[in-house]
């Protein structure tokens, strides 16, 4: 985080505006694309929680 | 009081996360993937396709989905020529024949190139399983069309299937790829409320939707078969082989042909295998008032309900069931007593099956025990006559249903 | 698998869309209230949602009176439900079969004609809860006064499956501020937090799952590399099941604007055993640490009885996860880590050397902890017997 912070501290304001926007993008994106493999691997037979007395 | 636990911390770096963004990109990935899913699955990528062996089969954690499956008859089957599916159990499937040995091969050879064979066939299947669904989801496609299964003497027909198949019966009448047929739309109902809880069907009903919209067993499907498995299962326990694309698997199939008669019968197994050969029988058949064997009187009138249902009436006539018998080696070994009620079993089933508006037949009859691998599963040589019997039924059937003229009759 | 199955999830949509769809921060207590009922009686199996209305019930009322007795006698009735619904076979089984099979035959066909067949939903994790509310108050907490709010306690849909165990003095804050304004930066981060969650339950739980349920009946046969692979494998599986589902309940809390206290911290970097218990279940550790351990005298009463606690609180937290003789003996094991971890360094010459040691090289703390604690797991999976075969063949004996 503090790299993060000294990080956004060096760029300009538009910069760093872009970056964060692209940088939640493409974090939708890959989320986007795990979520459709959970919905995959949801359907198909698999263990329950370890849990299962609880 | 008591210390507080340590909470959990949120994104912190909230310069870094934009929230309406990061949703947007979260909805455009969801498209993305929907829409390359349905750009790989429709024109069929199983290009080397023979059968479906285990590695490509639920119990290798691969469930190929309908497009899956219809795809691999459009990169096949071109629409003037008569597409013949196969399905039904490991028997059809070809175990024991390796692939350039495989029957269906032989099918193919012997009915030439206005056919193409398809074997989807699974192990453990129903003969309305697996094949039965695609054929019928290709209907239209494909109004030229023979769905070839095998089934046991009076084996029950269900409408929807059995696990692990009964998925694809599912996600087919979910996405409206199935004819609307009331006698099957009856045993759909009664199964729904008696075999799964309220939980279970909406999570099937969820399912299914979100995979029409969401296409995400198409494309895993097609990422797990050209590039990268991830799940391990029984059949790929180990690393890398888990991993591996699954195209990358040969057809392993082992091959009865090179293995010693003396091996294929091994007499440990004489007292279950003759067990399972009886009950092909004992339990439809009971003593007449003359002593000989009858059918019970509840056996027809359940298999015809069944059989009723099982497929819509005008794809009945186009569906051809083989009744598999067993290795004359084990079948030698009953009674004379109880061989009348074997015979009476094929005989009786063939028949039932015809009144119900079926084609059907049954094979095995004077082949040899080196035509078997075990008691059940042909070899190469009894893979031959099969095919041999089962083209010139398949070649009756189609000429009787203008199959072999110009115009393609109507669906 | 509840959090696993597709009408959860459109449960939680609906829910989470309707919660803010609802005007007034008041109404919207009022609808999360009505969800986690539907979520109960839905998943609540055959016990019903009785033990837990009715435990729900005398515990608020408890709380209310405030009065020291009254708020023993219903912690000692929340422990008596969970003993009873999850543990009743395995206290008959332990108390009467070496004596009396016949005798013990008897009670389990009488108690097997009284319990449902499975245990109420989440017994194990409200009862705990209420232990923990009602201690509180018994010791001057504020109680609970709001029905509703101390419904939303008791089975808040998130956590009363698989936990994290809540504080009531940091949940009803928490849920109080969370529902007073949509927050679009609560919906990310819990979205992320569930996706995480997901990720590590159904990728990586699941096929670490089938991968040594594939391996493991071959474990003899294995290579030593082979043989320790499938004991991390465990250890992975274990840790991204367990810290999945608590990251999808986090998650959902989140998008309902209520946070809930972490339950795993990187428990795999963990320098010595203390710290590994910081980490590792942290709700359920820290409730043993306040509940069981400190009551009975903590490290107060010197080395002797501080082993004695510690041993006790680790074979309860042990015993709590199932009724069975090997998760006790996973607790106990790690009462006994956690008593030399406390205990070493007191050791004439050789715990000050060894000290000294671990500060100069982590790395060595770090790697010892790990092997416990994944060695720790064959016993927490798997019988006596074949935990001990294991544990030789891991270490070529």
């Amino acid at each position: 985080m503090n790299t993060l912070d000294s990080l956004r501290k060096r760029m300009p304001q538009p910069v760093a505006r872009a970056v964060a926007h692209t940088g939640s993008l493409l974090l939708g994106l890959v989320l986007a694309v795990l979520l459709h493999y959970v919905l995959y691997r949801l359907g198909l037979p698999s263990k329950p929680f370890i849990y299962v007395a609880f | 009081m008591s210390e507080p636990l340590p909470l959990s911390s949120g994104l912190d770096r909230s310069w870094f996360f934009r929230p309406r963004t990061f949703l947007a990109g979260l909805a455009a990935g969801l498209a993305l993937c929907s829409a390359v899913a349905r750009r790989v699955s429709h024109p069929g990528y199983h290009d080397a396709f023979t059968r479906f062996t285990p590695v490509l089969s639920p119990e290798g954690q691969y469930y190929p989905t309908l497009e899956e499956m219809c795809g691999i008859a459009r990169a096949r089957c071109r629409p003037d020529q008569v597409l013949v599916i196969v399905g039904g159990n490991s028997i059809f499937n070809g175990v024991g024949q390796p692939a350039e040995k495989l029957w269906t091969v032989e099918l193919q050879r012997r009915l030439g190139d206005r056919f193409v064979v398809l074997n989807f066939a699974f192990r453990g299947a129903l003969c309305t399983d697996g094949g039965a669904v695609v054929a019928e989801a290709l209907r239209r496609e494909y109004p030229r069309q023979v769905y070839v299964a095998n089934a046991l003497p009076f084996g029950q027909p269900l409408a929807y299937g059995a696990d692990p198949y009964r998925y694809l019966f599912w996600e087919a009448l979910r996405s409206g790829r199935l004819e609307d047929f009331a006698p099957r739309n009856e045993r759909v109902a009664w199964v729904k409320a008696h075999q799964y809880t309220w939980a279970e069907r909406f999570d099937l009903w969820g399912r299914d939707e979100m995979d029409r919209a969401l296409r995400f067993r198409d494309l895993w499907n097609w990422v797990g078969y050209e590039h990268y498995f991830t799940i391990p299962s029984p059949v790929t326990p180990t690393l890398p082989e888990a991993t591996w694309a699954r195209k990358r698997f040969a057809d392993a199939e082992p091959d009865f042909e090179a293995m010693p008669l003396a091996d294929r019968l091994r007499p440990e197994f004489r007292d279950a295998e003759m067990r399972i050969v009886r009950g092909f029988s004992e339990g439809s058949y009971e003593r007449g008032a003359d002593g000989g064997w009858r059918l019970r009187a509840s056996v027809p009138a359940e298999f015809a309900q069944l059989a009723k249902a099982a497929f819509p009436d005008d794809l009945k006539g186009r569906t051809l069931i083989m009744l598999s018998r067993n290795n004359p080696f084990y079948v030698g070994q009953l009674s004379a007593d109880e061989l009348l009620r074997d015979s009476a079993a094929f005989r009786d089933s063939v028949e039932e099956w015809r009144r119900a508006g079926y084609e059907a037949s049954d094979y095995g009859s004077g082949y040899e025990p080196a035509d078997f691998g075990d008691r059940t599963h042909l070899s190469a040589s009894g893979g031959r006559k099969l095919a041999g019997q089962v083209a010139d039924l398949v070649m009756e059937l189609s000429r009787r249903r203008g199959y072999m003229e110009g115009k393609a009759p109507a669906p | 698998m509840i959090f696993t199955t597709y009408w959860f999830l459109a449960f939680a949509v609906l829910v989470v869309a309707g919660y803010w769809l609802v005007p007034r921060a008041g109404w919207r207590l009022w609808f999360l209230g009505l969800a986690c009922v539907v979520f109960h009686a839905h998943f609540a199996g055959p016990a019903g949602m009785a033990p837990i209305i009715v435990l729900m019930i005398v515990t608020y009322l408890a709380g209310l009176s405030r009065d020291r007795r009254a708020c023993l006698a219903v912690m000692a009735l929340c422990v008596a439900a969970l003993c009873f619904y999850k543990y009743a076979l395995f206290i008959i089984n332990a108390a009467f079969e070496p004596w009396s099979p016949a005798l013990a035959d008897a009670l389990r066909t009488e108690a097997r004609g009284v319990m449902p067949g499975a245990p109420p939903l989440g017994v194990s994790f409200f009862a705990f809860e209420f232990v923990h509310y009602l201690f509180e108050v018994r010791s001057g907490g504020e109680p609970i006064r709001s029905p509703l709010k101390f419904v939303l306690f008791a089975i808040f849909f998130p956590s009363l499956v698989a936990g994290p165990i809540k504080r009531y003095t940091q949940y009803l804050p928490s849920l109080e501020q969370g529902c007073a304004r949509f927050r679009l930066d609560n919906l990310g981060e819990g979205a992320l937090r569930i996706a995480t969650g997901f990720a590590k339950k159904v990728i990586i739980a699941d096929n670490l799952t089938l991968y040594v349920d594939a391996t493991q009946p071959h474990f003899a046969a294995l290579s030593l590399f082979g043989r320790w692979l499938v004991v991390l494998a465990l250890s992975g599986r274990i840790l991204m099941d367990f810290s999945g589902y608590s990251d999808i309940a986090i998650g959902f809390a989140r998008l309902l604007g209520v946070t809930l206290p972490e339950n795993f911290n990187w428990p795999y970097l963990a320098r010595n055993l203390q710290d590994f218990w910081q980490r590792w279940h942290i709700s359920l550790s820290y409730w043993i640490r306040d509940y069981v351990y400190i009551p009975l005298g903590g490290g107060r009463r010197g080395l002797a009885r501080r082993v004695l606690n510690g041993m006790a609180a680790f074979g309860l937290c042990g015993l709590w996860h199932g009724p069975a003789w090997h998760f006790v003996l996973w607790g106990l094991y790690h009462g006994l880590g956690l008593s030399v971890c406390a205990g070493y360094s007191k050791v004439p010459v050789v715990g000050a050397l060894m000290r000294k040691g671990f500060e100069r090289e982590p790395l060595a703390g770090l790697a010892l902890t790990q092997v416990f604690a994944c060695t720790g797991w064959l016993l927490f999976f798997y019988p006596l017997d074949e935990a001990l075969r294991m544990g030789r063949l891991l270490f070529a004996l």
